[in-house]
């Protein structure tokens, strides 16, 4: 602006109109700023919950030992004890997922609500697969002998 | 016209091949290295080991190439787990027999999976999906029959497991259990090889010995079926 001024008087009028302009703008903008600020501080701040709890099975209802327990899409984890029984390391909010997980068992999630209880009981099932199984093995040397004999 | 509809047919059958040379610029003995700096590691949580191979990599080949070569050099054959199962599925005779069946030895084999890091091609084929599903890759296992110089076919009884895996909205096809190695025909040893033909083969050519129950994985326009696979001659 300052440029403008010096270099051209009637554009400065033009200028100082326009600066003065801006400063409105940067005032509203400001208040603005201090209504959002305000809105923000006034919710109240979202809580956050220790999950504590069991993993159990569904087929035998006995505790599982060393499920993988992680928060979802992250690699913040930890495993159930001897007894099934975990606490997550980290407190979470409402909305969050946990994710369980084995090998040979069914994944499952649970997703963290403000009214969830103190401690959270997991049933995770058995995966069965279709067992199929065919190995590599090329012909063996025997049958080629038997074959070569008979042409004999 | 007609000339225009075999563009179309020949334009969707090369859409249809998708296979490794897509990725020709893409070299995977990045992923092959990575995958050889975990030897034995623990399959108690595989979102962490999925996390370890994959991490290193922006590209989804290159992901999945770390899981496969993983798998393939990390788990064995077990002959005696086949010939078990084998033996005991051509006994049942219903297949509520057969459910019961899969449903007691799946206990065994992710038993031995996670334990002794031994199975038999549905293992490779589940440890697969896990650890792709892990890594954010969309990826099945596909059942279906397998041809191989010993193998007699039998109908009813599909004897293999392989995987599909999609890789940039694509899918590919592969087989970790033949990529690992094979079963030595005297001594039934597992002999470790890593392989990568089976690695994202063109579908024209996996389809010679994998024929997929579900006719879809096939990915090309095949008319095979699998009677026609179960008649012909080897």
């Amino acid at each position: 602006m300052k440029t403008n001024s010096i270099s051209n008087g009637s554009v400065s009028g033009q200028a100082f109109t326009f600066s003065g302009l801006r400063h409105a703008l940067t005032i509203v903008l400001m208040l603005l700023g201090v209504v959002a600020f305000a809105q923000t501080s006034a919710q109240p701040s979202e809580t956050s919950y220790e999950v504590k709890g069991v993993v159990l099975s569904v087929e035998e209802n006995t505790a599982l030992t060393g499920v993988n327990i992680y928060l979802k899409d992250t690699n913040v984890g930890t495993f159930s004890d001897v007894n099934g029984k975990f606490t997550f390391p980290r407190k979470l909010k409402a909305g969050e997922t946990l994710v369980f997980s084995f090998i040979g068992l069914k994944k499952q999630e649970y997703t963290v609500t403000a009214n969830m209880p103190e401690f959270i009981e997991i049933r995770m099932e058995e995966d069965p697969l279709n067992v199929l199984g065919e190995v590599w093995m090329d012909a063996p040397a025997k049958s080629k002998q038997k074959r070569r004999s008979l042409n004999h | 016209m007609r000339l225009l509809a075999c563009i179309v047919v020949w334009l969707a059958v090369l859409s249809a091949r998708a296979q490794v040379s897509d990725f020709k610029e893409v070299n995977f003995g990045r992923a092959d290295s990575v995958a050889r700096l975990y030897p034995n590691y623990p399959l108690t949580n595989l979102p962490d080991l999925a996390g370890k191979l994959t991490r290193p990599f922006t590209n989804e080949a290159e992901k999945f190439r770390a899981v496969f070569t993983w798998v393939c050099l990390n788990i064995r054959n077990d002959y005696e787990l086949y010939l078990k199962n084998k033996q005991h599925r051509e006994q049942c005779k219903t297949e509520a027999e057969l459910k019961a069946w899969y449903k007691e030895f799946s206990k065994t084999l992710y038993y031995e999976l996670l334990n002794n890091h031994k199975t038999i091609c549905t293992g490779y084929a589940y440890l697969i999906r896990e650890l792709a599903l892990a890594s954010g890759l969309e990826c099945v296992i596909v059942d279906g029959y397998g041809r191989t110089p010993g193998a007699k076919l039998n109908k009813n009884l599909p004897n293999h497991n392989w995987n599909a895996v999609k890789l940039n909205g694509k899918w590919y096809l592969c087989d970790a259990t033949w990529a690992s190695g094979k079963i030595d025909s005297e001594s039934k040893q597992f002999v470790s090889r890593f392989n990568d033909q089976y690695f994202l083969t063109d579908p024209q050519i996996f389809e010679k010995n994998h024929f997929p129950l579900d006719k879809k994985w096939h990915l090309t326009l095949t008319n095979l079926t699998v009677d026609k696979v179960l008649r012909s001659k080897r």
